[in-house]
């Protein structure tokens, strides 16, 4: 397999996940397939770290990761922090409406990794490597993630003396 | 097993991160506790209506992406960038010459500044002898008599070449002159 082919496989794998992570984040969507493309140049700049790379998918997300908020940091005015969002979703039921503003209220970090996480089935391993933080921090922010989301949607019942 | 540990274990499964090994423990585990069971159950539900929520939007990216031209791109940015790399290093180094070439004209411009004079070696100094009586210049021991040219010494039998030897036979005797040699 030639450098060409390699290129186009990796491009056939993590494209489509690529790509849908920048439309998922409706400041970014507009550009989406410019951003892909500014990642895959980017990855293509430091190719031997790509290629060095334990995850190449990790790696390509965290390329995408920065080139979203490089982009975020253009568009926001000075001083406003750029941070991912959530998209709604069209035709969503009332619970669905309600986990979206749970996730929505997530402290962006936690939001981050659950969104890693769910949407792109990455293992703790590669968020670790995309967010460049241990695992284990990977792993405590998911769990707060989860907790909060399940405390919002199901509050505690107050008792009346 | 202790709480906190249940619910790591419950939250790492509903999100599925759990090896096969621990899941297989834990669902044994989860059989027999029907609390545990509803608080998985519970966490699996909130997971998975999230996972709805985040679900990846169906995109199809361009079918023949011009990789060649991507990698082009890719190859004149890295130009660009050691390019950069390469003028800051220039600049640096102008910096340095320049700075370099300030300190030694003076800043004046008008060429090389004259060099400082070479200091003056440090002078020996000089100090009061306090170990013991003054010795009489005329006295036989006197360094004097050892130190002086042949002016300061009297003049032996009226002859102005006289010299004088001291002789010292034996450590234990008095050293005697030997005089116009």
């Amino acid at each position: 397999m030639d450098d060409h082919d390699s290129l186009e496989q990796l491009y056939r794998e993590a494209a489509p996940a690529l790509l849908a992570y920048f439309r998922h984040q409706p400041a970014l969507a507009g550009a989406a397939e410019d951003l892909l493309q500014d990642t895959f140049v980017r990855a293509l700049k430091h190719r031997d770290r790509l290629e060095a790379a334990v995850s190449r998918r990790a790696y390509l997300f965290g390329m995408a990761r920065y080139v979203g908020l490089d982009a975020l940091r253009k568009a926001a005015p000075v001083g406003a922090p750029a941070e991912l969002q959530i998209a709604p979703v069209a035709g969503e039921d009332g619970r669905l409406e309600s986990m979206r503003a749970a996730i929505a209220e997530l402290p962006p970090p936690h939001r981050e990794a659950l969104l890693l996480r769910l949407q792109q089935e990455l293992s703790y391993e590669e968020i670790a490597e995309v967010l460049d933080i241990p695992v284990g921090t990977v792993r405590s922010r998911l769990h707060h993630a989860v907790l909060r989301l399940r405390q919002a949607l199901n509050p505690p019942i107050a008792y009346e003396s | 097993m202790k709480a906190e540990l249940l619910e790591a274990l419950l939250i790492d499964r509903a999100l599925g991160a759990l090896s096969p090994e621990v899941g297989e423990l834990l669902e044994t585990h989860l059989a027999r506790d029907p609390a545990a069971a509803e608080q998985a159950a519970g966490l699996s539900a909130t997971v998975g209506l999230a996972r709805r929520v985040m679900a990846r939007p169906e995109v199809q990216p361009m079918r023949s992406p011009p990789l060649a031209q991507w990698r082009k791109q890719a190859i004149v940015q890295r130009r660009h960038a050691r390019a950069g790399e390469l003028t800051r290093l220039a600049a640096g180094l102008l910096l340095g010459l320049s700075l370099g070439w300030y300190g030694r004209t003076g800043g004046d411009g008008t060429g090389l500044a004259e060099h400082p004079r070479p200091a003056e070696p440090a002078r020996l100094a000089t100090v009061a002898d306090h170990s013991g009586p003054v010795e009489p210049a005329k006295s036989f021991w006197a360094l004097s008599g050892f130190t002086a040219g042949p002016k300061a010494r009297p003049a032996a039998a009226g002859s102005m070449n006289t010299r004088y030897r001291l002789r010292w036979d034996s450590p234990v005797k008095i050293p005697h002159v030997e005089g116009n040699l």
